[in-house]
C-alpha cells in the first residue's frame, strides 16, 4: 500500500470511526440501528471497490479491501450484539459476538494493515468472559473423501493455495466433498463457538443456558420430571 | 515447551509390509500408520494436505506413501487447534542435509504462526507436533514429540540431526 492513502480508504476510516462510537451498551437504540444501516451501506461500497481491485488484478489492495470488509462486518456484529442484548435476545447476541470475533480475526489475516485489531479481539474476549455466562461447546469431526480448494476448485492437496491465506480478496478454505460425520464431542475450544448446547431438559421443560428460563420443549410440551 | 523422544516402529519395514511407496526425504505418516491393516485403512489429518504443499512449495524433497488414486480420506476435526500431521524424516536427509530440515520446520512454523494470528490468546498458543526420524545407521526410528509455541519448531532441527546420528 502507498504511504498516501487512497480516497476510498480515507473515507472507510472515517465511516468506521463514526460507527465505532456506537459500540457500547449505553448508546441510544435508534442511533445504534442507524449506525448499523450506515455500516451495511459501507459494506456494499467496499464490495464495489473490491470488484474494481480484482478487475485491475491488484492483489494487495483486494486483500486490503477484504480486510476492510471483515473489519466493518466486525463493527456491525458488535453493535448488533448490544442491540440484541437490550432486546433480551442473548442467544442471538452470542452469535453476533462470535461473528464479530471471527470477523476481526479474519481482518487480521487478510492484510497486515489490520494487525491493530488485536485490541478489539481482546475486548470481545473480555465481553465473552464477563457479559455472557459460561457455555458448553460442541465440536464435530468428519471423514472427508475429497478436499476441494475454494480458490481454484482443484483438489486441495494438488494446488498451491493455503487454507486461511487471502488470494485476490478471498480467503482460501477447504470445501469438503463426500463428508461423513465421524464423531461429535464436547470441547473447551471449538472451531466455531456458535456450536454449543443451548438448553437442557429439566423439570417443567428445557432450561435455556443463556436466560436460565424454563421453556417448553420442541413439541410445545411442558416436561415434568419426578 | 517440552520435547520428548520415544521409540517408534521401523518405518521402512512397515512401508514394505503394507506395500507403500518408499519415500525419500520428507513424508507425512497417516494417523493410523502403526495400526492400519492395509493402505485402504489409512486416514490422514486434514492438515496433512497443507503440510505436503508447504514442503512442495518450498521445493523440499518429499514423497507420498501411496499413489494419488489411493489417497486416504481425511479426518477433519473442527476444533480451534491446528493439529499437525506426523512428519517422517528419512535418515539420509536428517544427517546429510540438516539445513533442509531446518527450512522445512521453519516453513511449517511460519505458516502455523500466520494461521493462528488473530485468534484470542494466539500469542501464547501452543502446537503439538510429532516427528518420526529414521536413524541413519540402523534405520530404527524415534519419535520426537514437541509441544510449545510454533516458533520453537525451528529449533528442533538440531534435535532431529542428533537423533538421526545416534
Amino acid at each position: 500500500m502507498n504511504e498516501e492513502l487512497p480516497a476510498f480508504v480515507q473515507s472507510f476510516n472515517t465511516s468506521i470511526r463514526d460507527a465505532e462510537v456506537f459500540i457500547s451498551i449505553a448508546r441510544a437504540r435508534e442511533l445504534q440501528a442507524e449506525a448499523c444501516g450506515a455500516v451495511e451501506s459501507l459494506l456494499r461500497d467496499i464490495a464495489s471497490e473490491k470488484a474494481l481491485a480484482i478487475r485491475a488484478a491488484n492483489e494487495d489492495y483486494a486483500n486490503f479491501l477484504l480486510g476492510c470488509e471483515c473489519a466493518a462486518s466486525g463493527v456491525l456484529a458488535e453493535i448488533q450484539m448490544w442491540l440484541l442484548l437490550k432486546d433480551e435476545k442473548p442467544d442471538e447476541a452470542w452469535n453476533r459476538l462470535i461473528d464479530a470475533q471471527s470477523s476481526y480475526t479474519a481482518a487480521m489475516r487478510a492484510h497486515p494493515g489490520f494487525r491493530h485489531l488485536g485490541e478489539a479481539r481482546d475486548r470481545l474476549q473480555a465481553i465473552e468472559d464477563l457479559v455472557f455466562p459460561p457455555q458448553v461447546f460442541i465440536s464435530s469431526g468428519f471423514i472427508i473423501r475429497v478436499q476441494e480448494c475454494s480458490i481454484c476448485g482443484k483438489e486441495y492437496e494438488d494446488c498451491e493455495h493455503l487454507v486461511g491465506r487471502p488470494y485476490m480478496g478471498r480467503f482460501c478454505y477447504i470445501i469438503a466433498r463426500n463428508a461423513m460425520l465421524d464423531h461429535v464431542s464436547i470441547v473447551d475450544r471449538p472451531a466455531d463457538k456458535r456450536c454449543r448446547i443451548t438448553s437442557f431438559g429439566t423439570e417443567g421443560g428445557n432450561r435455556n443456558r443463556m436466560t436460565w428460563r424454563i421453556e417448553p420443549n420442541e413439541q410445545g410440551e411442558v416436561e415434568t420430571r419426578t | 515447551m517440552s520435547t520428548n523422544i520415544t521409540d517408534y516402529p521401523n518405518v521402512r519395514n512397515r512401508l514394505a509390509e503394507l506395500g507403500c511407496n518408499d519415500p525419500r526425504g520428507f513424508a507425512i505418516l497417516p494417523v493410523n500408520f502403526e495400526s492400519a491393516h492395509s493402505i485402504a485403512d489409512f486416514r490422514n489429518l486434514s492438515e496433512a494436505a497443507t503440510v505436503k504443499k508447504l514442503l512442495r512449495n518450498a521445493d523440499l524433497p518429499h514423497g507420498d506413501l501411496v499413489d494419488r488414486e489411493s489417497r486416504p480420506p481425511y479426518i477433519q476435526n473442527n476444533t480451534f487447534e491446528w493439529v499437525a500431521p506426523t512428519l517422517f524424516i528419512s535418515g539420509s536427509l536428517a544427517s546429510e542435509n540438516p539445513y533442509l530440515v531446518s527450512v522445512a520446520l521453519g516453513t511449517i512454523a511460519n505458516y502455523v504462526t500466520g494461521f493462528l494470528n488473530g485468534f484470542a490468546g494466539s500469542s501464547n498458543h501452543t502446537v503439538k507436533v510429532d516427528i518420526v526420524v529414521e536413524q541413519n545407521k540402523t534405520a530404527a526410528c524415534k519419535k520426537i514429540t514437541y509441544e510449545g509455541p510454533p516458533e520453537g519448531l525451528k529449533d528442533l532441527a538440531e534435535v532431529v540431526r542428533a537423533t538421526s546420528n545416534e
